[in-house]
């Protein structure tokens, strides 16, 4: 019976001309998303690639230097766009292209494309993520709002019933037509997409399982919605009442509680300023991170290490470049209050964001977005894990040539010069993409609300029985 | 006329849905009041931890310089200036882009493009604030959200069925029997709608600047003119829907993908479009020229470095022979100045794209009536791109300000300065400045479009 109604609902839906509509509309909205979007990533990825080399050439092409100078030119660490994020760009508007590495600082990330943007960007990117999340729910709302309201108000349902039929298994073989027929409409774009993927990575292979559980997690999206739509069109006694409720659920679930609930992390947990963040970086590294440990205790305590460790008495009869020694391990202190004062920001980051990942419980819409974002790379943990990696680069760098330094030249030599060969000591920057286990990790209660929204799905199809058939 | 709007009105107070709706709408609005204050408040929170800072090295310096005169140099290296660009209550009804920019700078000597684009976490103001990207990415919810967003779909589930639901409850014949037509009982029907919704937005206008005590602010009227001229092009959508007569779920259907359109689909095409003529490229050239710059000046030599620094700065060129070595505050300024005058260029070219870049995105917004009502909400709060870049280049000419002063006593006036040097250091204080005229076309444009629409549905009924 089941497939019987299902089959019928399919070829109902082919006839419509409102099926039709919301066909040519979304192809049309996911191809020139599909267009946009990928031309974008190839273009930054493209110059991106190139200004790291142009960052490496300018390393290497230095004149003669003392190591620490040379230090000083700094690198950049650009960052790479993921190949997926094509598909959903997630925080990649919102956060900086490349950070400059240097000694003795730690930089923020730089020109985000949103600092450039005007607010036409706050409404949205036109990204296939864009039209699968916001637009698509929509279109299957005006696809099924009266699925099962019309069977009402044209008494068919009744005739539906009197054939041996249930209203669960009514709203099981719609729910069945409505997403064979989009997962049609859908299976043509999944494989562009592939096509579009295949491209960018020409030297690299195709990540297949996060390829598979991306579009996985977009078919089961598409299917709560559609369970959500034909459970309102059952329960309801109109098409129009089924219409507004259904209208009123994605207006709450697209647009109104992504904003409120991630408008509340940041109520609850106030963002420092830059002052308050760079003043307390200042007073623990003058000060110690104790409190009790400052710059000129720290230097004394070392020098005498120094001293007992090659066995002489005075800095002058020091085998090494007591200096760098110093600029090594002023480096590391500093870098590990950096790292600590850092960590406060995204621990308060993280429980800004934890409201609006609990919020996937109530809204699968966020549900979505959330383990969209991570699957294709764009999210907050990926982004905090570039970051990561270019500060150890950074501590890396700096100190490869301040231990150079140390080794090469005695103390108080700051004129001694090295070239190319030293420099050729750093590796390029070259970061490492996490992989799937990790976007997993960090959204864990994302992926989780999703798994529930299904369960529950399931459960309130079974308590569909209970509807009147009129 | 009145039996019409009384009899409507009866209809509308009788409907649990409108009821709820209306609180729903006047909850969600007050929130966004509350979100809004909360906004301003923490920024202007941020702003005063810096200014007191500030404040209070600038009292130990006037304090220092009272017994004794110092080194000009000092006066803009441990001391300068706050340059900020302060939220009012206007700000926290349409709070834009203001999250995105930065918005407290400390102002001092040094290389103004180093301390803007290398320069981050550690010990400066002038790269930007710290903000989570997640929160960016979700938007505001405040009153000027409220407003394109919610008010219109609240006026299209009120009006959407003024004219099907006659037909459709059979009473259009009696209707028809009215001595005045029908189209013009649809229109008052339609009017009494836009005055409730109209209504409710004011109200929420009027509390929002109570809170914010912008009450009196010329603004609030500006505000109040563009939501009900955004209303006005919206009744005018409505009514020419309505006017092609169709069902209830026809004209709901129609009406959403209109709404949707306008405020989601559009823009982000819109947006597409945008980057495709101006692409946010990589800043390579500017990125690599601070980097090049800071590294090359200061290993130049001495002499190279003076003959360039004289060669682009004449009038200081006789007033020293050559710089001294790291201890000579003539060290640091010729090559932070050196710096500055290199990256300079890239800057001026990355302004310029972003002007162009925020021209053809104003003219786009002329396709979408939400798009033109944003405008005018963040040019009125002082929230838009073109003001986040009139304040950024601000900063560039009264740091030009602050360091041309100190300078002069460094090159000219053998780098000393007294308490009355410090007290006539320059002071600014940035403005937004707010198009008039701009708005005022913006608001013709509206209304002229919902008048255009209205006249269209007019001229399709008669058709009908």
């Amino acid at each position: 019976m089941i497939r019987i109604i299902a089959k019928k609902e399919i070829r109902t839906l082919f006839r419509e001309k409102i099926f039709w509509i919301v066909a040519v509309v979304l192809l049309l909205l996911l191809a020139a998303s599909l267009v946009n979007s990928s031309i974008s990533v190839k273009q930054l990825n493209k110059e991106r690639t190139e200004a790291q080399h142009m960052s490496r050439e300018g390393w290497l092409m230095q004149p003669p230097k003392n190591p620490h100078s040379a230090a000083h030119y700094g690198n950049f660490a650009f960052r790479i766009k993921s190949p997926l994020s094509f598909f959903d760009n997630g925080l990649d508007a919102y956060t900086g292209t490349y950070l400059f590495l240097e000694p003795h600082k730690q930089n923020g990330d730089k020109f985000s494309q949103a600092e450039e943007s005007s607010s036409l960007l706050r409404f949205g990117e036109l990204t296939p993520a864009f039209v699968l999340q916001m637009i698509l729910p929509l279109l299957i709302v005006f696809a099924g709002f009266g699925a099962i309201t019309r069977e009402k108000e044209g008494n068919t349902l009744k005739l539906l019933l009197a054939q041996g039929s249930s209203i669960r298994k009514v709203v099981i073989g719609k729910i069945a037509g409505h997403w064979l027929a989009f997962l049609l409409l859908l299976l043509p774009f999944f494989i562009v997409a592939i096509f579009v993927l295949a491209s960018f990575n020409q030297q690299t292979k195709v990540d297949w399982p996060r390829l598979f559980l991306l579009f996985g997690t977009y078919l089961l999206y598409t299917g709560v919605w559609i369970i959500i739509t034909m459970l309102v069109s059952a329960y309801s006694v109109t098409s129009r009442s089924a219409l507004m409720k259904l209208l009123g659920c994605w207006m709450l679930a697209v647009i109104i509680i992504p904003k409120l609930s991630s408008n509340i992390g940041t109520v609850i947990y106030k963002t420092p300023s830059q002052f308050q963040f760079a003043s307390l970086i200042n007073k623990d590294v003058e000060e110690g991170i104790d409190g009790h440990n400052p710059y000129d205790k720290r230097r004394e305590t070392l020098m005498d290490a120094t001293l007992k460790k090659y066995k002489v008495k005075k800095p002058e009869d020091l085998p090494v470049n007591f200096d760098a020694i110093a600029m090594i391990e002023s480096e590391q202190y500093t870098t590990e209050v950096f790292r600590k004062r850092k960590e406060e920001v995204d621990e308060l980051f993280i429980k800004q964001n934890k409201i609006s990942e609990w919020a996937c419980f109530l809204n699968p819409a966020q549900a979505l977005q959330y383990s969209s974002m991570a699957i294709c790379g764009t999210d907050y943990s990926h982004y905090h894990d570039f970051q990561n990696q270019a500060e150890t680069y950074r501590l890396y760098f700096v100190n490869t040539m301040n231990e150079y330094m140390s080794t090469h030249t005695r103390s108080g030599d700051w004129v001694t010069r090295f070239g190319k060969d030293t420099y050729e000591l750093v590796k390029p920057f070259s970061y490492q993409s996490a992989a799937l286990s990790f976007a997993l990790k960090h959204q864990q209660l994302s992926f989780a609300a999703l798994l529930v929204w299904i369960i529950i799905c399931i459960l309130l199809i079974y308590q569909t029985n209970k509807i009147k058939a009129v | 006329m009145k039996v019409i709007y009384q009899y409507e009105w009866k209809q509308l107070v009788r409907s649990s849905a409108f009821i709820w709706l209306t609180l729903l709408l006047f909850a969600i609005g007050l929130y966004a009041i509350f979100y809004g204050r909360n906004e301003v408040k923490q920024q202007q929170f941020k702003i005063s931890l810096l200014r007191e800072n500030i404040e209070k090295n600038n009292l130990a310096m006037a304090d220092s310089l009272l017994k004794k005169d110092t080194a000009a140099s000092e006066l803009g290296e441990f001391t300068g200036r706050l340059h900020a660009n302060n939220p009012d209550g206007i700000a926290a009804l349409s709070f834009g882009q203001r999250d995105i920019h930065k918005f407290a700078q400390h102002i001092t000597n040094g290389s103004f493009f180093y301390n803007k684009y290398a320069t981050g976490y550690y010990n400066k103001t002038m790269s930007g604030e710290i903000v989570n990207p997640f929160k960016l990415l979700a938007g505001h919810l405040d009153l000027s959200f409220v407003f394109l967003f919610l008010f219109p779909l609240y006026f299209i589930l009120l009006s959407y069925n003024l004219f099907s639901s006659e037909q459709e409850n059979g009473t259009i014949g009696l209707l028809g029997m009215q001595p005045v037509p029908v189209k013009i009982i649809v229109l008052h029907k339609l009017l009494l709608r836009l005055f409730i919704v109209a209504l409710s937005g004011v109200s929420l206008l009027l509390i929002g600047g109570l809170v914010n005590y912008t009450i009196t602010d010329f603004r609030i009227l500006l505000f109040a003119a563009a939501f009900i001229s955004y209303l006005i092009c919206w009744m005018g959508i409505i009514a020419l829907l309505i006017s092609f007569k169709r069902s209830s779920w026809f004209n709901a259907l129609a009406l959403v993908a209109v709404w949707i359109s306008f405020t989601l689909l559009l823009p982000s095409i819109l947006n597409a479009i945008l980057n495709t003529r101006y692409p946010v490229h990589t800043k390579t050239e500017l990125a690599a020229a601070v980097q090049k710059a800071n590294a090359e000046f200061f290993a130049m030599d001495k002499k190279t470095k003076t003959d360039s620094f004289k060669h682009t700065f004449p009038f200081y060129a006789n007033s020293f022979d050559t710089i001294g070595s790291w201890e000579d505050p003539k060290f640091y300024r010729v090559t932070h100045t050196l710096i500055d005058n290199y990256v300079l260029p890239f800057e001026k070219e990355r302004i310029n794209l972003l002007k162009k870049r925020n021209e053809f995105s104003t003219s786009l917004s002329y396709f979408s009536p939400t798009l033109i009502t944003q405008n005018i909400f963040n040019d009125l709060a002082g929230s838009n791109m073109s003001q986040m870049l009139q304040y950024d280049t601000s900063a560039w000419h009264y740091f030009k300000q602050i360091s041309r002063y100190t300078d002069d006593m460094i090159f000219l006036k053998s780098n000393r300065a007294d308490s009355k040097d410090f007290e006539k250091l320059p002071l600014y204080e940035y403005k937004p400045v707010i198009k008039n005229s701009v708005i005022v076309l913006d608001l013709l444009v509206l209304v002229c479009a919902g008048v255009l629409l209205l006249l269209s549905s007019g001229f399709i009924n008669n058709k009908r």
